[in-house]
């Protein structure tokens, strides 16, 4: 995943956030759910993370 | 002050929420646009007062777009999910849950929520009040099981009349009558004190029902039509 991906996904993910928050429905509640958190969890912890730690190893850090 | 006056804490949630996921948006399309060579150069960007290595300014962004950002408006948003599912609004966003309330909100309903919802012994979340299970145990069901209604009824694998899923809780009732006079001096009460306390006897066996019958929820029945119609007079 590189940096544009990542970034496209949290910008879905807000997306549906800011739709959820607006509607207060079932359905936004279950995309936001079931489909916002995942992505924004994936890009956190899978992306950015990583490349944090990457970056402390690359540094001898860790 | 005076103009925060009359605006809820939740609203103000709402609004931070919205205000971040809006942020964000714009953060991170200014790192989708932004070429990896760029997120790299060691060029100096000039911010105001500051001057800052490019990288330095990216990294700055990443942390803020990918992280800090996400992080605030789940939190946020959640909130909402947690919260603001309390209330009886939340509750018939669902088109199932009409029945429910347009019979409590019927001032001709004799049935048991109709009366607590008329004469405002319960004055608010009357759903949530009635129908989570006290202490943290009962507040952790009541979210799986929110979880669960929100699959059930998004993809469709319901079927109606709908009904509960585990036999109700009489300690919800107990909550708020349990111990006071009225209920005391009912002898009725003392004798049935353990089948009370077992849940083997309801308190709908002798109070009457709380919401229409299965049979009056079911598509088909004379009653469907006039209880599933949109529901207006909540308060």
């Amino acid at each position: 995943m590189n940096h544009h991906i990542a970034a496209l996904g949290v910008i879905f993910g807000l997306l549906l956030t800011i739709i959820f928050i607006l509607d207060r429905g079932p359905y936004s509640a279950f995309a936001f759910t079931f489909v916002a958190i995942p992505i924004l969890a994936v890009v956190v912890v899978f992306y950015y993370l990583r490349e944090v730690l990457r970056e402390l190893r690359s540094r001898d850090v860790l | 002050m005076s103009l925060l006056e009359g605006i809820d804490f939740a609203t103000i949630v709402r609004a931070l929420g919205i205000l971040v996921c809006s942020v964000g948006i714009v953060f991170c399309l200014w790192l989708a646009l932004t070429s990896r060579e760029r997120l790299r150069s060691t060029s100096v960007l000039r911010l105001g007062y500051i001057d800052l290595p490019a990288v330095s300014f990216y990294k700055l962004l990443g942390l803020f777009a990918m992280f800090l950002i996400p992080l605030a408006a789940v939190t946020l948003a959640s909130h909402e999910l947690f919260v603001g599912t309390k209330e009886t609004s939340a509750c018939v966003q669902c088109h199932v849950m009409r029945p429910y309330a347009n019979d409590m909100v019927d001032a001709e309903s004799t049935l048991l929520a109709a009366r607590h919802y008329r004469n405002r012994w319960i004055h608010e979340k009357q759903c949530y009040q009635c129908h989570v299970d006290y202490g943290f145990g009962g507040t952790l069901m009541a979210k799986m099981d929110g979880l669960r209604h929100l699959l059930k009824y998004t993809s469709r694998t319901y079927r109606e009349p709908i009904g509960l899923v585990r036999p109700f809780n009489n300690d919800n009732c107990m909550h708020c009558h349990g111990g006071t006079p009225k209920y005391v001096n009912e002898g009725m009460h003392e004798l049935m004190a353990d089948v009370i306390a077992s849940n083997e006897a309801t308190c709908t066996s002798c109070h009457g029902d709380s919401h229409p019958s299965r049979d009056q929820r079911a598509p088909g029945h004379a009653d469907y039509e006039h209880l599933m119609r949109p529901v207006e007079g909540l308060k």
